[in-house]
């Protein structure tokens, strides 16, 4: 008896090589860094703590802006986005969160402008999927402790400090991955 | 599109084994989908196997009618049903419908569909009782039908936390609980013929009623309420908006599905209610002030108000706190058996779809 599969694999999965990341930064100062939220609990909140951790460090100014918090954005949804030399996305602690979150990075990236997510531990695995599914394997993005939507402020900043210990290097092009192994 | 990918396996049994070993099923047995019957499918669809049905954005997945066609064969279906499997994933992949939150979210939900017109009669569908199952051959198996396509053609792999990939494959679905109704769906057919004067939910979103279609939206699950001591519409609806709020789903926004026994619907109806006429007091039972919401400590969308003090003009601002985000996206659907008076209602998150289900002429 034959018999058929019933899979499909992404487009990626014939291409042959991954998409390039967005030209990497050299620093922050004097930059437009767009704060995108997709308005799930402490989103919005977590950006700001972040922003005043890379503040303690760089001059720039914010842009900022909403993403859908389960779908990749149209073009005519994305606001000011080409005002922007780099993004922050946040957040990502949830299934849907996580993996649209880095798929509208992806977006980004593909638009020249190198695009950092942060997302929680426990959806490392879809988010590393995602990346392949959509063939840029090579992006990073800042990875902090699980859960985000909960905390309060203490613990959020705690998390806000940890992800801005991270995305100058991914905004840099340095390779977290690595340098954790 | 690529070539599918044949294997040679001797008979039923072993056809389940590798499918099982392959995560292409949902733990269920499955019927093999041969060659032979995967063409009968796309013919009673008037599809080639290469039709496009649309996109899968966030996974990069192009979806072909072959391989929807290969999963409603597993699935059980015969292939008179396959149009409304099609009608149903052409409206998971149009943008407005959620699909991605449906096949990741760590929330457990399911779809639901909503079946009017002609096609009920046609597939035999179960508009009576235990229409949500378990019984009726169309109802169950175009609904599972879905579900293995979210699994093997949009990727959805279950069981996030053990072993990061199953089989093989990522777990993309993240759902924490998971529910029954994920095997199947909310399989909803309406009872048209009850009561004429509560017009169709397909007519009332402007299709014709010799169309067939279907309403696609996503639910995390019903609430079940008593309504048996209700014998006035007035009374009806006050309990019903109390239940729906006290369920503590609260959110001023998505779309909603009430189902509606009989014996509801015939209050209704003989009073001269139209379904809109419900759904208007629904909307205004379940509209609560902020204050009351932060007095009694519920959440809305998931903040959290209770945590919040009363502040000058939160007496005065209401809002719509359960059901939908205006009445017009409450699907009011009589259904069910002969007698009781348990209502269901469906919360659901964002969008509804409803597409017409096309046969060949």
């Amino acid at each position: 008896m034959i018999v058929l599969d019933p899979t499909q694999p992404s487009d990626a999965d014939s291409a042959s090589a991954g998409l390039p990341l967005a030209p990497r930064l050299d620093t922050l100062e004097g930059k437009s860094i767009g704060l995108w939220s997709n308005q799930k609990l402490n989103a919005s909140q977590l950006l700001e703590f972040i922003r005043e951790e890379l503040a303690k460090d760089y001059n720039f100014t914010i842009v900022p802006g909403i993403y859908d918090p389960g779908r990749l954005m149209d073009e005519h949804e994305w606001g000011d986005l080409l005002d922007c030399d780099a993004v922050i996305l946040a957040n990502g602690d949830c299934g849907a969160c996580s993996t649209s979150g880095i798929a509208n990075a992806i977006e980004m990236e593909k638009k020249g402008i190198p695009a950092v997510l942060v997302s929680t531990t426990p959806f490392t695995d879809a988010v590393i999927t995602t990346t392949r599914m959509s063939n840029m394997p090579a992006i990073e993005w800042a990875i902090v402790d699980h859960p985000i939507g909960s905390l309060d402020e203490t613990h959020l900043r705690q998390r806000a400090q940890h992800a801005a210990s991270q995305i100058p290097a991914v905004m840099f092009g340095e390779d977290l991955r690595a340098a954790a192994e | 599109m690529n070539e599918t990918l044949q294997f040679d396996v001797s008979d039923f049994d072993e056809a389940n084994e590798f499918y099982h070993a392959k995560g292409w099923t949902d733990g269920l047995p499955i019927i093999p989908p041969t060659p032979e019957k995967v063409a009968r499918f796309l013919d009673a669809a008037g599809l080639e196997a290469d039709s496009k049905i649309g996109y899968y954005n966030e996974r990069e997945i192009p979806v072909y009618a072959e391989k929807l066609a290969i999963n409603a064969v597993m699935a059980g279906c015969l292939p008179e049903y396959f149009p409304v499997v099609v009608a149903i994933v052409e409206a998971m992949l149009e943008h407005d419908f959620p699909t991605h939150v449906v096949n990741t979210s760590t929330g457990s939900f399911t779809i639901g569909f909503i079946v009017n017109g002609p096609i009920r009669h046609k597939l035999g569908m179960n508009f009576h009782g235990n229409m949500l199952g378990p019984g009726n051959r169309a109802n169950s198996s175009i609904g599972r039908a879905v579900r293995l396509i979210q699994i093997n053609t949009l990727a959805s792999i279950a069981g996030a936390g053990g072993e990061p990939h199953e089989h093989g494959r990522p777990k993309l679905d993240r759902s924490m609980m998971g529910q029954p109704a994920k095997y199947a769906g909310y399989h909803i057919i309406e009872n048209e013929e009850a009561f004429p004067s509560l017009l169709p939910v397909h007519v009332e979103r402007g299709f014709a009623p010799e169309d067939s279609t279907i309403t696609l939206m996503f639910t995390s699950g019903y609430n079940w309420i008593c309504a048996h001591s209700e014998q006035t519409p007035d009374a009806w609806i006050d309990t019903m908006a109390h239940y729906i709020v006290g369920a503590g789903n609260l959110r001023p926004s998505g779309c909603a599905a009430l189902l509606l026994p009989i014996e509801n619907a015939a209050l209704f109806a003989n009073a001269g209610w139209t379904k809109a006429d419900i759904r208007e007091a629904l909307y205004d039972g379940t509209r609560r002030s902020v204050a009351w919401l932060k007095r009694e400590g519920w959440k809305v969308s998931f903040q959290r108000p209770r945590l919040e003090e009363v502040e000058p003009g939160d007496e005065e601002n209401f809002m719509a706190v359960a059901g939908s985000a205006s009445p017009d996206e409450l699907f009011v659907v009589p259904c069910g058996g002969p007698a009781g008076s348990w209502p269901y209602y469906l919360q659901g998150m964002m969008n509804a779809v409803t597409r017409k289900i096309r046969t060949p002429s």
